[in-house]
């Protein structure tokens, strides 16, 4: 009985091994693909502002842009980097040893948690704050819009939410 | 051997404690979903034929959303009512939970191109990277689940 448990625990310990390799892999190039597009995105957004013939305040820069205002954008990219860098490290570390019960995968799962948790609220934190001065009582309310619109991303919540849970 | 025990307790209590919380948050965000489906449904009756695709397209995200958020939250409120995380059920609903994930990524893309005719499958797909990503991400915490659900098992047995 012992001897099946050992040969079980061997072929997981290799499958982790396994799977932890093609992930890490498929989050190298994730990572790779996000930089780029973020840095075209703000880089995009800075360009465009300075392409009009008129001179504009650098609060116009902040606010107004085709992919989103500025300051979402670079909270999102770093978010979105801390996030990849460190289920990186974590895949990184399965796949040298398959063991997922570490203290220090526990700290990586518990802080990659927090980032992609604050990944979603963070944006619809910023989206709140500039569309709360100007709710109007004759159209759906700033706080039902935040739910029922495009702003609060469920299923990066959820996501961090399991992996705080899992840490 | 008492510190241990009375230390397990504790953990089973959070454990508890804390997946009742979660599986509610996930209910919750499951109905927002659904109110989102909804709305979105009316509108699509009333539409113009160039931003049909478009809706489609987010009418079936939500709905895969919505059966993911679902099944997380069963999953928390079993983990609550039984105190163990780690049981084959659980790790079923995880995997479950990652493949519908990448579906988000690629079924409504897929649906929305062929019955809109839009050209722009790829693009839906590439905006949907993230998708993809979390869906690898939850296939390899159920391998986890999997490997605590084996030594909790070997536990039980030796005790």
């Amino acid at each position: 009985m012992e001897l099946n448990h050992d040969a079980r625990k061997q072929q997981l310990n290799a499958s982790i091994r396994k799977s932890s390799s093609i992930s890490l892999i498929i989050a190298i190039i994730i990572l790779i693909s996000q930089i780029y597009s973020y840095g075209y995105k703000i880089v995009y957004t800075i360009r465009r502002q300075s392409d009009g013939s008129e001179m504009q305040s650098y609060f116009d820069i902040l606010h107004n842009s085709g992919y989103g205002r500025i300051p979402d954008l670079i909270v999102k990219s770093l978010l979105t980097i801390g996030v990849l860098v460190l289920l990186i490290l974590l895949f990184g570390g399965l796949r040298k040893n398959g063991l997922p019960f570490t203290k220090k995968n526990g700290r990586l799962m518990t802080i990659a948690g927090i980032l992609q948790g604050l990944q979603a609220i963070l944006p619809a934190a910023f989206w709140l704050v500039h569309n709360f001065p100007y709710d109007n009582s004759s159209e759906p309310s700033t706080f039902s819009m935040l739910f029922s619109a495009y702003i609060l991303n469920y299923h990066t919540l959820g996501i961090g939410i399991l992996l705080i849970f899992l840490s | 051997m008492v510190q241990t025990t009375t230390g397990k307790k504790s953990i089973i209590q959070k454990t508890r404690i804390g997946s009742v919380g979660i599986g509610v948050f996930y209910g919750l965000l499951a109905a927002f979903n659904l109110k989102r489906g909804i709305a979105l449904l009316s509108d699509l009756m009333n539409t113009e034929e160039y931003v049909f695709g478009s809706i489609l397209y987010y009418i079936i995200t939500y709905a895969i959303l919505g059966i993911a958020l679902l099944l997380a939250a069963l999953m928390f409120l079993r983990v609550a009512k039984e105190g163990m995380p780690f049981q084959k059920k659980n790790v079923r609903l995880v995997r479950i939970i990652g493949i519908l994930y990448f579906a988000i990524a690629v079924v409504p893309a897929l649906i929305a191109s062929c019955i809109a005719k839009e050209p722009t499958l790829l693009t839906y797909i590439l905006s949907n990277l993230h998708s993809i990503f979390e869906g690898l991400v939850l296939l390899m915490i159920g391998q986890i689940l999997h490997y605590g659900t084996m030594l909790q098992q070997a536990s039980d047995e030796t005790l």
